[in-house]
């Protein structure tokens, strides 16, 4: 069982914390993993991504070739075209429909959501929305992973378990929000 | 006692900080730099978890950090400094002196390497810089590796008394894995300076010794990684392959996963190097030997390929078998392999389909996001103030955040750390030789002028330039991660040390016009940049310096406290572009549909400034439309 996963979004989007509960899920399952981040100038209001490889045998690298992604987890819809080439024939695009406009010529979001909707295996949610349902409105990157989960080889309670890891620090309250915010993803996703 | 088993899931330059201090070093170094920059946090952090008595420092530049641990390493403890690959050029001098002169207690001397390039100047490989200097060279290929490499690159060291050079690539430094940690070496080592001129202080003559004695320490560690099995080793036994394949770092690691999937393993033999420097020759020649066609994958540079004597079986940068720029990525590497194995005739991939998928998201035309300076930052500000004051300046500037004042055209040249001054003096001669004095504007942030801006002041005030200076101070190094500057006085501990104020420094460098101000107030600035320029332009005048202060909009939040200005857009908005275009504030964006300016309230820190910028007075404070 192997999955590799292309994550994106725009620097300050949370795609590392995303990338951080996926990680450690895996571990906890006794896959191999490995994980390529993107530091420094490649970050600062740019479009950021991430390469996350899962697997039960051993991998070597963690780069992921182009036309071998068996998902692309975006937390922005219009980063999540950008790394169409990366995906596998038969793989899924898993994104938010909330647009994060910082470019003068950001295109019509129909015509975003149309290109997400060519793809015969898309989840579409509406994860800035979900995520002020939450509580806060920054927990989009825990909507959409909750969107993924059913299809992750992950189990959601490990999933969960380093959601709270994760925010742990900062309160109950915090990791209840994003709990909520994951819940909200995934029964958007099954509904 | 049983040791539990301790695995976390750790990124390449923090396992690279655990291995340092697994293997007992002492005293560690740095200047941050991408991709290096999360070494010396992790160190802090792993010293203050294990209770390790450890001495680390953020260093002002590379030079001095490479000296620092040097010095530690000549009176018998064992060191490392860290930097990114362009960071060696800087440490240059020390590294080709002290190589000669070797060390006692271990040195590890790593320089991450950016093939990409992601986020540097330069593709440059830092292995050559090991060939140039005649030191050993590691190359790790995994996280895991390269904590078990650390601990033999730290035996080497010491065995032959020779700094080492530690290479792993940012895919390395920034890729994430679960690895395992051991519990740290622990070595006393009281400090013990033995006096030996010949050797400390050796003059030409002495030199030509200790070039003697190198040499034969090369060929003894030679003769050690001809033997070691660790880190140069074959992969694979299949005796009816006549194809071979030569590879190392992070190469080895995509070239292994695109045999599996492309079912080749079986066709073709491996020889695994993790000793690029000096290269262990007999096993290589060897491994020729056995096969028809050898094709060497390396990043970024010829190192072992030039190494090879007889390359007549041979494929690689030389044969045009192997981009001579860019980053070994999976569609690089199958690529090559298509070619090499479609040559020889042992598999005809097919060449690929995603060159059409890479074509189709391309025809998509899909916006770039550019890296833009932060919404609030100050350094905006001053650049627009830059540009409103001497439009016709040339603009030079410098290596950190402040290099983004190329989206407001205020940036003209970005070279190398301290040329945003240099380059200013050198115009500055070169126009004057011409009797055409014209205006220049140098920018530079603060950590940059800690770094090598000093020097370049001094030179340029010395050689009577002329130009102004603004020193973007915004109290941190943003670029790479928020670490502390001398002049905020906070060391890489997070513990206090001496702060060592710009303007003392300034004045130091023998400057006689310095003023000092808020680049928030930016009509304030306009004024003072002219008032400036005039400055360099009258009879006693020479080089005008402004200290633009204010920190970093993200590591000081608080800041903001008490002065916020929310501003909203009135319908005098005409559409006009001005803002969006020189202003470039990613919180104001176009409303194409209405052919007006919003404010993203996700974005706006309510800095206010961007009031100044609209002539038709369209952003206001809120509550003030109409007044």
């Amino acid at each position: 069982m192997k999955q590799d996963i292309i994550l994106a979004g725009v620097g300050g989007q949370g795609i590392l914390s995303i990338a951080y509960v996926i990680d450690n899920a895996a571990l906890k399952q006794g896959l191999s993993f490995k994980q390529a981040e993107v530091h420094g100038m490649a970050q600062r209001g740019g479009a950021v991504q991430s390469h996350l490889r899962l697997s039960n045998d051993p991998i070597f690298s963690d780069l992921i070739p182009k036309g071998g992604a068996d998902m692309i987890l975006s937390v922005e819809p219009l980063e999540s075209i950008r790394y169409f080439d990366y995906l596998a024939p038969d793989g899924i695009v898993v994104t938010s429909s909330s647009p994060f406009v910082n470019i003068p010529n950001y295109p019509e979001l129909d015509e975003v959501l149309s290109k997400v909707q060519s793809v015969s295996k898309n989840i579409i949610v509406d994860s800035a929305k979900l995520a002020q349902e939450a509580g806060f409105a920054r927990a989009q990157n825990m909507v959409i992973l909750g969107a993924a989960s059913a299809h992750l080889i992950l189990q959601e309670e490990n999933l969960k378990k380093f959601i709270r890891e994760l925010f742990q620090a900062r309160g109950d309250k915090v990791v209840d929000i994003n709990i909520r915010a994951f819940d909200l993803g995934r029964d958007s996703a099954a509904g | 006692m049983s040791q539990k088993k301790d695995i976390r899931v750790l990124l390449g330059n923090v396992a690279i900080a655990r291995g340092i201090l697994e293997a007992g070093c002492h005293v560690i170094t740095s200047y941050p730099g991408t991709p290096s920059s999360e070494i010396m946090p992790a160190a802090v952090a792993f010293k203050k978890e294990m209770g390790l008595d450890v001495y680390t420092e953020w260093s002002v530049n590379e030079k001095v950090a490479y000296d620092n641990a040097l010095a530690a390493s000549i009176a018998g403890k064992r060191s490392a400094v860290a930097m990114k690959q362009v960071g060696l050029n800087v440490a240059a001098d020390s590294l080709m002196s002290s190589a000669y002169q070797g060390v006692v207690g271990g040195m590890l001397i790593v320089s991450c390497d950016d093939p990409g390039p992601h986020s540097s100047q330069t593709e440059q490989d830092s292995r050559f810089f090991a060939m140039f200097a005649k030191v050993p060279a590691y190359d790790p290929s995994t996280p895991q590796e390269a904590m078990a490499m650390i601990k033999d690159a730290y035996d080497l060291s010491e065995t032959f008394q020779i700094p080492v050079i530690f290479r792993p690539t940012i895919r390395l430094s920034h890729g994430k894995q679960s690895v395992r940690l051991s519990p740290p070496d622990i070595i006393e080592r009281p400090a013990k300076f033995e006096k030996d001129p010949g050797r400390w202080a050796a003059t030409p003559r002495f030199r030509l010794h200790l070039h003697t004695k190198l040499n034969e320490s090369l060929r003894q560690i030679q003769e050690r990684f001809e033997k070691d099995e660790r880190w140069n080793y074959e992969v694979g036994e299949n005796s009816e392959a006549n194809l071979g394949i030569i590879t190392c770092s992070t190469s080895y690691t995509v070239l292994m996963d695109l045999l599996e999937e492309l079912n080749l393993k079986d066709k073709v033999n491996i020889l695994k190097i993790g000793t690029p420097y000096p290269l262990p020759h007999k096993k290589v020649v060897d491994f020729i030997g056995r096969h028809d066609k050898v094709l060497i994958i390396e990043e970024t540079d010829v190192v072992i390929e030039s190494q090879i004597i007889d390359k007549s079986k041979v494929l690689g940068r030389f044969t045009g078998h192997i981009p001579l720029q860019g980053e070994l990525t999976p569609n690089v590497i199958y690529g090559i392999l298509a070619k090499f194995f479609g040559e020889e005739g042992v598999a005809d991939l097919e060449v690929k389909v995603d060159d059409e998928l890479a074509k189709l998201v391309q025809d998509l035309g899909l916006p770039v996001r550019r890296p833009t300076l932060c919404a609030g930052c100050s350094e905006r500000a001053a650049f627009w103030a830059i540009r409103r004051a001497l439009p016709k300046a040339i603009y030079t500037s410098d290596i950190g955040c402040y290099t983004l004042g190329l989206n407001l055209g205020a940036v003209d040249t970005v070279i190398d750390m301290g040329a945003g001054i240099t380059l200013a003096s050198g115009f500055y001669q070169a126009y004057h030789q011409d009797k055409n004095d014209v205006p220049i504007v140098a920018t530079m942030g603060d950590s940059t002028f800690y770094h090598s801006g000093t020097t370049s002041l001094i030179n340029a005030v010395y050689n009577n330039a002329r130009f102004v200076l603004v020193l973007l101070d915004n109290e941190i190094t943003a670029m790479t991660g928020m670490q502390p500057t001398p002049g905020i006085g906070i060391t890489a501990n997070g513990t206090e040390g001496q702060k060592i104020p710009l303007e003392e420094l300034i004045k130091g460098c023998g400057i006689k016009w310095l003023r000092n101000i808020d680049p928030y107030d930016v009509r304030e600035m306009i004024s003072l940049l002219k008032e400036a320029h005039a400055y360099t332009k009258s009879e006693d005048g020479g080089i005008a310096v402004i200290i633009a202060r204010r920190g970093c909009v993200i590591r000081y939040p608080e800041a903001l406290e008490g002065q916020k200005i929310k501003v909203e857009i009135t319908d005098d908005c005409d559409g006009c572009r001005y803002c969006i275009d020189f202003f470039e504030c990613p919180a104001l964006h176009f409303d194409e549909e209405n052919e007006r300016v919003e404010i993203d309230r996700k974005l706006c820190v309510d800095c206010g400034v961007c009031i100044n910028v609209c002539a038709r007075k369209a952003i206001v404070p809120v509550g003030e439309e109409g007044q």
